[in-house]
């Protein structure tokens, strides 16, 4: 029940100073709330991106190693190739040389060479034509040779040379 | 709003009650907390100028209202355009010849009514301006919170309201008001010039300003108004005997007068302009067809200031009514009021 003639003056809780600084407080807080938040937000974007660069990595460091592996093989490919292309043209020096070291007289028919050995069949009019002309030189290239000779109808003889180096490597 | 009803209820509200007393004003302030008591105070100031708040008030008031959010200044109204009727509606206060354009009103208990004039309510806002009022109350009011707070009686009562410059008098049936009237003991002219005023005229003219009940009397009732005149005549004569009696014995004594029997005197004085407004009163309520008359045989007084032995004698003797007196403490009836209207 009204009692007085007058209503009271309105009674606020805060006065106006002090709501200015309430304002002005919650607002500082809401704003670095807000900034803290989006802190924690680039925080935990940077921390999932770390994470899929780490991924990214292991998969490139498996790449490297397959790259690596396949650059090894490269290598190892290249150095045989090279080692057969050198062996090829000690061959074909060693062929050239041995075809330059044949005379005119003897005829070969089949030569097997090997790594370590050489075979010539072939046909010498003389026994002393081709151990002379023949023989001499490759008893000084090979540390073993031995020729076994057969008599043709027509006088000749075919000869069979087999010569042998003794490896040194395999020696030792 | 009611949650901050509620948050205010923990917090400390001040409560301040202003009531004029003679030619200073009494500020009477209690704090409050969570429904207990923290502290009183009462602080007096001279009125220096008229119709405006000492500086010293002022600042005082000002202050407080900065220490405290939750302040509440209730004043207690004694100018002379109020008084309280029965009756609520429209047609009441025409019965009453109140001008219900003029006035503003409260209804109490749905029964009866209390009103004061939009200028002097305004009148005290204007004073008030600088510091703000929160509550202004009624006389009656304070009178009907006393009688809430005490037994109501069961037969209809005359009640009187002694404060210092004025007195309300009213008669409660229950809880309902069934007739007002409100006096001021003192003029303002009173409170500059001092002691030496006449009582008669100064009577006549607050009775003129006053009761616009005594005007239509005399329209109606011719012979009810010369009884009372009779009666007042007869009063004033036998006032006066005993108060020149007094006085001579009193200066045989002591050769002049002092400041002790002065305002002994002044009190006297006053009871006797007090025990002319109660009958003027009782006369109009008997009188008057707009109250239903009932049989008045007891007089409570609520007594606010100061009354002498010599009123309860007279009010016994010459009314042969009977007569209760409690001392009350007006600023803290009405900072009482003013809780219970905040917090229901």
């Amino acid at each position: 029940m009204r009692y007085s003639f007058i209503k009271p003056r309105k009674k606020y809780l805060f006065s106006m100073f002090t709501k200015l600084w309430l304002i002005f407080i919650s607002f500082v807080v809401i704003a670095l709330n807000l900034f803290n938040f989006f802190i924690i937000y680039k925080n935990s974007d940077y921390k999932n991106s770390a994470k899929e660069l780490d991924a990214n990595r292991a998969v490139l460091e498996k790449e490297i190693e397959k790259v690596n592996g396949q650059i090894g093989f490269i290598l190892r490919q290249k150095a045989l190739a090279e080692e057969i292309y050198a062996n090829n043209i000690v061959l074909k020096d060693s062929i050239k040389n041995l075809f330059d070291l044949v005379p005119d007289q003897i005829t070969l028919s089949r030569v097997i060479m090997k790594k370590n050995s050489l075979v010539i069949y072939g046909t010498t009019p003389t026994k002393d034509t081709f151990n002379f002309l023949l023989a001499a030189p490759l008893k000084s290239i090979f540390h073993k040779s031995n020729t076994v000779f057969y008599l043709t109808k027509g006088g000749w003889y075919n000869f069979v040379s087999t010569n042998e180096v003794i490896d040194n490597e395999v020696l030792e | 709003m009611p949650l901050t009803k509620v948050i205010q209820k923990y917090l400390s509200n001040l409560f301040v009650t202003i009531v004029q007393n003679g030619s200073s004003w009494t500020v009477y302030s209690k704090i409050i907390k969570n429904k207990k008591i923290k502290s009183k105070t009462t602080k007096n100031f001279e009125i220096t100028v008229p119709n405006e708040i000492p500086q010293k008030m002022k600042n005082y008031l000002e202050e407080i209202q900065l220490e405290y959010n939750f302040t509440y200044i209730a004043l207690f109204l004694d100018s002379m355009g109020q008084g309280a009727i029965y009756g609520v509606e429209a047609e009441d206060f025409v019965k009453n010849s109140v001008d219900l354009k003029n006035v503003s009103h409260i209804a109490i208990e749905n029964s009866w009514s209390v009103y004061a004039s939009f200028i002097d309510i305004n009148w005290v806002k204007k004073i008030f301006s600088d510091v703000g009022l929160d509550f202004i109350y009624s006389p009656f009011v304070i009178q009907y919170m006393l009688i809430k707070k005490d037994k109501p009686k069961t037969r209809p009562t005359l009640y009187i309201l002694n404060h210092q410059d004025s007195i309300a008098v009213s008669v409660f049936d229950g809880f309902t008001l069934k007739f007002g009237a409100f006096f001021r003991t003192t003029t303002d002219d009173n409170l500059s010039s001092g002691v030496d005023d006449d009582w008669e005229n100064e009577e006549e003219i607050d009775s003129v300003e006053n009761l616009v009940e005594l005007d239509s009397i005399e329209d109606e009732d011719i012979g009810g108004v010369e009884d009372l005149e009779d009666l007042d005549k007869l009063d004033s004569l036998e006032d006066k005997d005993v108060d020149f009696e007094d006085v001579d014995e009193k200066n045989k004594d002591l050769d002049s007068f002092d400041d002790e029997d002065k305002e002994d005197l002044e009190l006297f004085g006053r009871d006797v302009l007090v025990y002319k407004y109660l009958k003027t009163s009782l006369q109009e309520y008997y009188k008057n067809p707009i109250y239903e008359s009932n049989f008045l045989d007891t007089v409570v007084i609520y007594d606010g200031f100061e009354i002498s032995s010599e009123l309860i004698d007279m009010i016994e003797n010459e009314l042969f009514m009977d007569l209760e007196l409690h001392k009350i403490d007006l600023v803290e009836v009405i900072n009482e009021v003013a809780i219970k209207e905040v917090f229901k």
